[in-house]
């Protein structure tokens, strides 16, 4: 590689130049702060110095840390099935119609929620589980269980199974949208030949549809739990992770020991551990399907 | 055989509909309830609004009107950052060959394995500390102007994170494109900005369109960013003024709903508009990645 290639590719630098300008002050440079700042001391009051792996001692006892994982394991948990399983559910039973025209107007039905703003479909839910004038609470009375009425975030017992019935009952979003591209995808003369063979819904369902989108599933379980590890502003508003610790998680407690009481050295370990935690994931994911489809 | 399929999609339409209705109760209890005030709520709360508070919207709009406007101000111009930078850096990366191409753009796509939770910290500590230093000009001085607390705290880093993803669709994009196109081109003279901007831009508005969409969607419902950069008021989003307001006004349901729904409107044009173009950014096959 000589001098003259380079000059000759100048262009080509030039028009990737602002690209990179903005990835390395905006994402390389703070990327690898991240990584060097948790392993330092690090508080308001000082500048960081380096305190070797103090802070990973630290995490192995903190106790508000541990607890936070037991609700992060239900939360990811929950999230799976919720994002896994009822979307690919809706994709089938829409994939299915006859009227291709029904089929179009309910999935845009479907994906209407979308267009509600994050945060209101958070405070929406929160709405519905107040105590005083929530739906839910409305619902039961109406239905003559009034006697089941309940401050649903702010009862140490519900609060977590309330976060996790948020969105209920889960059946759009982009799930749903992979989903649906995949079985639309799916070669026609497959469905042709199964149908021909008098293969009953399920049997295809178990030896065509699923083998055949596993790269959405991949997909759709790595985004959610990417997306779910790092979600702490729903909770941030609804619950502030109470009461108590009964819907603390890793990302909140993060955010709260670095903007609340200024561990930024502390906090940007547990955003280390976290970086692993998914990395894991998402490699560990894509290694398990790739090795599968070479067997297939 | 001709009635069981009858029966089999008249079962399907209605479990179909059963569900659309269970996801819609948010959003219908959203719009019934923003018509009523407290004393229908507590008293009346499944009956239709009666009067109906039509003076809610106003009060909501004079609330939330202004957090509206600042975050479609920080989307228009992180969605033009983002076009920019992505197409121009999309097309190099899809139809130049140079020295260190399958590097940089390696180091692109390992982006996507960052998550955001482990730059937080330290970007929130940099744009802190970032200014544009002091300097004369017309015969005045300037600033020094600070980062922090400025729309700009939103706009760069948005720009800075979304140019990712919009790279991986425009390359793909530019990558499909007939070579014959731009060979032309270079025959005829043209020079390597003249086939970016001549050739390759005007083709590519579908793409871009995607881009421009995903992008707005994501900054208009980010939350903890604006939350930590953000503190003046006049200029924070409607993620953060949201939820502040549905504080402020926690005694009065019916104004904090029509908030709600004021804050849903931009959205809704949005996906009026582009839907098509989102569905084709989420099952364009970038994602399945």
């Amino acid at each position: 590689m000589t001098l003259r290639a380079l000059w000759r590719s100048r262009y080509s630098y030039l028009f990737l130049l602002p690209t990179f300008l903005f990835l390395g002050l905006f994402n390389y440079i703070p990327a690898f702060s991240g990584l060097y700042h948790a392993f330092t001391e690090w508080e308001t009051s000082s500048t960081a110095h380096l305190n070797g792996l103090e802070n990973f001692r630290r995490m192995a006892q903190d106790e508000f840390l541990r607890l936070s994982l037991a609700n992060q394991f239900w939360l990811l948990l929950a999230s799976l099935l919720k994002t896994l399983i009822v979307p690919l559910m809706v994709a089938e039973m829409l994939f299915h119609l006859r009227s291709s025209r029904l089929q179009q107007i309910l999935r845009t039905l479907f994906l209407t929620p979308m267009i509600v703003p994050g945060m209101v479909g958070v405070l929406l839910w929160g709405f519905i589980y107040d105590p005083n004038i929530g739906l839910l609470n409305n619902a039961l009375t109406a239905v003559g269980l009034g006697s089941w009425n309940r401050a649903w975030l702010g009862d140490w017992h519900t609060a977590l199974p309330a976060v996790i019935g948020i969105g209920f009952p889960w059946a759009g979003g982009l799930a749903l949208l992979l989903y649906l591209a995949g079985l639309m995808a799916l070669p026609v003369d497959l469905l042709a030949a199964s149908s021909v063979d008098g293969a009953t819904f399920w049997q295809r369902f178990w030896a065509i549809d699923i083998p055949l989108l596993r790269g959405q599933m991949k997909t759709i379980a790595v985004l959610t739990i990417i997306g779910t590890l790092q979600d702490f502003g729903s909770l941030l508003v609804l619950t502030g992770g109470g009461p108590g610790l009964a819907t603390h998680v890793p990302a909140l407690h993060m955010y709260f020991q670095a903007f609340r009481f200024g561990h930024y050295g502390y906090a940007s370990a547990i955003g280390f551990v976290l970086f692993l935690v998914t990395l894991t994931f998402t490699i560990a994911n894509m290694r398990f399907v790739t090795a599968n489809e070479e067997i297939a | 055989m001709r009635n069981r399929q009858m029966q089999t999609q008249a079962v399907l339409i209605t479990a179909l509909i059963l569900l659309l209705i269970l996801s819609m109760v948010p959003f219908v209890m959203m719009l019934v309830l923003s018509l009523k005030s407290n004393a229908q709520i507590f008293t009346h709360f499944w009956e239709p609004p009666k009067p109906a508070r039509w003076d809610f919207y106003l009060k909501a709009y004079n609330a939330l009107g202004g957090y509206i406007a600042n975050t479609a101000y920080v989307a228009i111009l992180t969605v033009i950052g983002v076009l920019a930078l992505a197409s121009l850096a999309g097309y190099t990366f899809a139809r130049h060959r140079f020295p260190g191409r399958e590097l940089l753009y390696y180091g692109i796509l390992s982006l996507l394995m960052i998550p955001g939770i482990l730059t937080l910290i330290p970007t929130f500590m940099l744009v802190k500390e970032m200014q544009l230093p002091a300097f004369v000009f017309a015969g005045r001085a300037w600033g020094p102007f600070a980062l922090i607390n400025t729309r700009w705290a939103l706009i760069l880093p948005y720009i800075a994170g979304g140019q990712v993803f919009g790279i991986l669709l425009c390359r793909g994009f530019f990558q499909s494109l007939p070579e014959e196109l731009f060979e032309a081109a270079r025959l005829d003279g043209a020079s390597e900005w003249d086939i970016y901007r001549r050739i390759a831009l005007p083709l590519s508005h579908p793409i871009l369109a995607t881009i421009a969409i995903m992008t707005s969607l994501s900054v208009y419902n980010d939350y903890i960013w604006p939350l930590i950069v953000i503190s003046d008021n006049a200029i924070q989003t409607f993620s953060v003024g949201v939820t502040k307001f549905a504080g402020e006004f926690n005694l009065d349901y019916g104004p904090t709903l029509a908030g709600y729904v004021l804050g849903s409107i931009p959205l809704l044009l949005l996906f009026a508009f582009g839907m098509r173009y989102f569905i084709q950014g989420i099952t364009s096959g970038a994602l399945k990645g």
